[in-house]
């Protein structure tokens, strides 16, 4: 018999081979001094190896570990992850409620992108060339609803601050333009270039609104904003190093609201995001209010990885790093804008709008039930906001021509 | 195979392999924790992950990939990010265990030593290190991590080369490596 192969050696050590193979490569041994040393070599080099290795499982032998307990948390938590998904076109229908309601929801609306952007920048590959930088367009097809917890982030106000200097450092405004009134569906749509909807449900005119053009551009500073989280406290969130440079722009085009009935005066877009209106003397239950937004536009490096920047994004917000990856992993990133559900939002739920998936959501404020009812088609992001019962919500909305 | 069969196909292969599944990971990790979290995103993917009548060893091979993959990754992430230690001190702070200062000390030590070289060498042959410690066989080797039954052995001399040769390169030479 040839010497044994380094292969059979080791399962000969360890047992793992027939009983006819076993018996040859003893007999070989017994007169083979060199297969021998190096079997010993191999035994000695396993047996150090499996030490350090035993060592791991001895500190984690302890805690119990019950199946069937976990079976249900895994179970609650997928009850939990089924809802967040269902519910919520956050930033759209927070912004398009903040639009409807009150007119001053620009800085709403570009923070929010701002900061949606700021994290989708986090992660930009290093080292490649300028004219691979601008390849990636993100364009809106859907939203996302999820239902997150701010309150972690708002209470840190450090970090708040400190990402809102740096914005306001690096971030380059090149379209800021204001709302302007209109006088019919023809004249907004010029004005805004795109076709005005109404909704033919409803008889009485309506006004028209065409919101502006805003426009920016920043360059991504990884040391600072990895300062920042450092500071803040979230040092846990790790930054690649290779983001630094990068360059995002955004181009959130005119939009148009079309305002039925008498409603409420606008108000400022900050107290109308984070809490319901205060008792208003009057009803409004026949104000209607259509927002119409085409899809902002970012350009981003086009093989940037927005699940892990999204998943950044979501720690950010107080989620787990499971939970985040849990969640990132059921978006399609490329072409979905996740955004924040209202937090006095009641209730939400799915439901086919123009042919395709919207999502209605119901709140409570103070003056009574409210509603927006948001969905996505051709480029288009709609919001219909109304106040009293919701259920007429979809009929109204099917109405758009 | 209708929804419920499906779902309760499911529940059954949780409530089998959980157990085991944390354990490697925690093996891998060192944080119990940290092992259920990163068992729920196992089982997690195997939920979404269309079950279309596999043989039930195929998905157990899968579900140990899985954990190894994921526990591997957390080791090389955590050890990018040099916290390494402290994960290990967090883990063993949370074990009451009847062992005085200094025994802890130093398998807090040793620990922090196997976790950061199992993180610096190629992850398959950390994933294979931590499976035979495991206790699996070299068949259940080869099914699990999909490579050839006939060369396990070989493989697993030269992870074991390999964990040595970065153990000394990182911590020197020592008694025990």
């Amino acid at each position: 018999m040839n010497c044994v192969s380094e292969n059979n050696l080791r399962a000969y050590h360890d047992a793992e081979l027939g009983a006819v193979q076993y018996s040859e490569i003893e007999a070989h041994l017994a007169g083979c001094a060199e297969c021998t040393k190096r079997l010993s070599e191999i035994a000695a080099t396993a047996a150090r190896v499996e030490k350090q290795m035993v060592s791991l499982g001895a500190s984690s032998a302890e805690t119990k570990i019950d199946a069937q307990a976990a079976l249900s948390r895994f179970k609650a938590q997928q009850g939990a992850r089924v809802e967040t998904v269902a519910s919520g076109r956050d930033l759209v229908v927070q912004e398009a409620n903040v639009l409807a309601r009150g007119r001053r929801w620009r800085p709403v609306w570009i923070g929010a992108v701002a900061a949606t952007i700021l994290l989708c920048s986090l992660a930009f590959p290093f080292g490649r060339g300028l004219a691979q930088r601008f390849l990636g367009t993100l364009r809106v097809e859907k939203v996302q609803p999820v239902r997150l917890d701010f309150s972690a982030l708002e209470g840190n106000r450090p970090l708040q601050e400190m990402l809102r200097q740096m914005i306001s450092d690096k971030v380059v405004v090149t379209a800021d333009e204001k709302p302007q009134p209109a006088s019919s569906a023809a004249d907004a749509s010029q004005l805004a270039g795109f076709s005005a909807h109404v909704l033919s449900a409803r008889t009485d005119t309506p006004k028209f609104i065409v919101g502006g053009q805003h426009a920016f551009h920043m360059t991504i500073d990884r040391t600072r904003l990895q300062d920042i989280f450092d500071q803040a406290g979230r040092a846990d969130l790790l930054l690649p190093a290779t983001l630094d440079g990068a360059n995002v722009s955004v181009n959130v085009p005119r939009s148009i609201m079309v305002e039925y009935g008498d409603c409420p005066e606008a108000r400022p877009a900050v107290a109308a995001q984070t809490a319901p209106a205060q008792a208003h003397p009057g009803t409004w239950a026949n104000c209607l209010a259509l927002q119409e937004v085409p899809s902002p536009l970012v350009n981003m490096p086009s093989d940037l990885n927005l699940q892990q920047l999204a998943e950044i994004g979501f720690q950010l917000a107080g989620m787990s790093a499971t939970q985040a990856r849990s969640l990132g992993q059921t978006i399609d990133w490329k072409s979905t804008l996740v955004l924040p559900i209202p937090r006095f939002a009641s209730s939400y739920s799915q439901v086919t709008v123009n042919g395709v998936q919207g999502t209605l959501i119901e709140g409570s404020g103070r003056r009574g039930p409210d509603y927006v009812l948001v969905w996505v088609k051709s480029g288009i992001i709609y919001g219909l906001v109304g106040h009293g019962d919701s259920s007429n919500a979809v009929a109204l909305a099917n109405t758009l021509n | 195979m209708s929804e419920g069969s499906r779902v309760g196909e499911f529940e059954t292969l949780f409530v089998k392999y959980y157990p085991r599944i944390v354990g490697i990971l925690r093996r891998i990790v060192g944080d119990h924790g940290r092992a259920e979290d990163l068992a729920s995103e196992v089982f997690l993917k195997l939920y979404r992950r269309p079950l279309v009548q596999e043989p039930e060893a195929n998905v157990g091979g899968w579900l140990y990939r899985t954990a190894t993959n994921l526990g591997i990754d957390e080791l090389r992430a955590t050890a990018r990010r040099s916290r390494l230690e402290q994960t290990a001190g967090r883990a063993v702070g949370q074990n009451k265990t009847a062992e005085n200062g200094f025994e802890r000390v130093a398998r807090v030590e040793r620990e922090h030593r196997v976790r950061t070289v199992l993180a610096e060498i190629k992850p398959v042959q950390a994933q294979l290190l931590l499976m035979r410690a495991s206790g699996n066989s070299y068949k259940e080797l080869a099914a699990v991590l999909e490579i050839e039954a006939g060369s396990v052995g070989t493989l697993l001399v030269r992870a074991e080369v390999a964990f040595e040769q970065r153990y000394r390169e990182l911590f020197g030479s020592e008694e025990d490596v």
